[in-house]
């Protein structure tokens, strides 16, 4: 179980990384001598800061998107590794953990969801 | 005079590997080094800084996580209770980060960097002595082992409930101020916990990349992730946490400390300083 955990956590670790790849240097070649001023909080247009927003921006090619595509994989790799723990819990019929991990499952989710 | 995107792109990435050696082997996440880099150098907006941070957090926990568990250091058990109160106390301190003006969060990372590394300096120089399992953390199921030089050799978490309190705190200031607090969790589990200090990183390291994602949702909305910005960072913290988790395990964790408390040390009067010449 726990070789499976690691082995779950590489891939999806991998796939982000390739996935931001890809959309970071299309960004970097075709915008790479454009200034970049972060000096003054302006926040994110809506298609990169929602789920459906990035989704259909990576369906577009948009680089941007599938930049934050990546990183929406690589947010949902601990989600994934939690989620695991508790299966492994409910396979070790280990009641206590299971409780406890269903726990930060569901606070995980709730942080999101109110996000 | 603002960098071009390029230039941004590799300097960041190359400050992103370095968060990621340095966040893997203390258990802190790469935040700690990917916020002063950003507003200090770059001169980015502490929020941007922060959605960064939370990337290279996460980036740093899911990174290294794969071969600590598979070497057996990081304890699932302890990290899962401990998180529980953790995950609670971010879910707080993100609402709260919003009402909070930049500069000021920038002074209250600085105290709490300050705060972290007199803690870390002073460690070095008590030593723990050999403990009894503790009643509490038996019924709990934590006792464990983890390798050592030939084999592996057991330990007792102690003071559960102490612990647990202390995690919320962590948990609170990680929301506020969108990094994982790994310093927190670790000295909690080092000094009060008592594990062995590369089950304290490697636990906590696991710890920091669910809690930073409970926030992530919150950050992500309000756009403080930038895919500009996020893309040399989790590439280069990915690269830097896979070299790191290499690296524990040769590595002497006195010698890391030493280095870290002076590290941090620097970049709390560095963040400090920003913060209060933005406030006059």
């Amino acid at each position: 179980m726990e070789q499976l955990l690691g082995w779950v956590l590489q891939l999806g670790v991998l796939l982000a990384a390739a996935v931001a790849l890809l959309g970071g240097l299309f960004y970097v070649f075709g915008h790479a001598m454009q200034a970049a001023d972060y000096r003054v909080f302006q926040g994110e247009p809506a298609d990169v800061t929602t789920l459906g927003g990035i989704v259909r921006g990576a369906w577009h090619l948009n680089s941007r998107d599938i930049v934050q595509l990546g990183v929406l994989i690589l947010l949902a790799t601990p989600i994934t590794r939690v989620s695991l723990s508790a299966l492994a819990f409910a396979c070790q019929r280990d009641r206590t953990y299971l409780i406890v991990t269903a726990l930060v499952l569901a606070l995980l989710l709730a942080s999101l969801l109110t996000g | 005079m603002a960098p071009n995107v390029l230039e941004l792109t590799l300097l960041l990435w190359l400050g992103a590997v370095v968060a990621g050696i340095v966040g893997a082997l203390t258990g802190l996440g790469g935040g700690i080094v990917i916020v002063p880099m950003l507003t200090l150098l770059f001169k980015v907006d502490m929020r941007y800084a922060i959605g960064a941070a939370l990337i290279s957090v996460i980036a740093t926990s899911s990174g290294a996580a794969a071969s600590y568990v598979r070497e057996g250091y990081s304890n699932i058990r302890v990290g899962m209770f401990l998180e529980v109160a953790t995950t609670a106390g971010a879910l707080s301190g993100a609402f709260v980060a919003g009402l909070i003006p930049t500069s000021a969060l920038a002074v209250v990372f600085g105290l709490f960097l300050l705060y972290s590394a007199a803690v870390t300096l002073r460690a070095q120089h008590e030593t723990a002595e050999p403990v009894s399992p503790d009643p509490t953390a038996t019924r709990l199921n934590m006792n464990s082992t983890y390798p050592v030089a030939h084999g592996h050799a057991a330990y007792y978490p102690q003071r559960v409930g102490l612990t647990w309190a202390l995690m919320a705190v962590a948990g609170l200031l990680s929301g506020l101020l969108g990094i994982g607090s790994g310093a927190l969790k670790v000295l909690a589990m080092d000094r009060i916990m008592r594990l062995p200090f590369k089950v304290s990183t490697t636990t906590s390291n696991f710890m920091i990349g669910v809690t930073a994602a409970a926030s992530a949702g919150i950050y992500l909305s309000r756009g403080y992730i930038d895919p500009v910005l996020a893309m040399p960072v989790m590439l280069g913290v990915l690269v830097g946490a896979f070299t790191g988790s290499r690296l524990l395990v040769a590595a002497t964790p006195a010698v890391l400390r030493t280095l870290l408390g002076v590290v941090i040390v620097a970049l709390a009067i560095e963040m400090i300083v920003h913060g209060v010449a933005a406030w006059i």
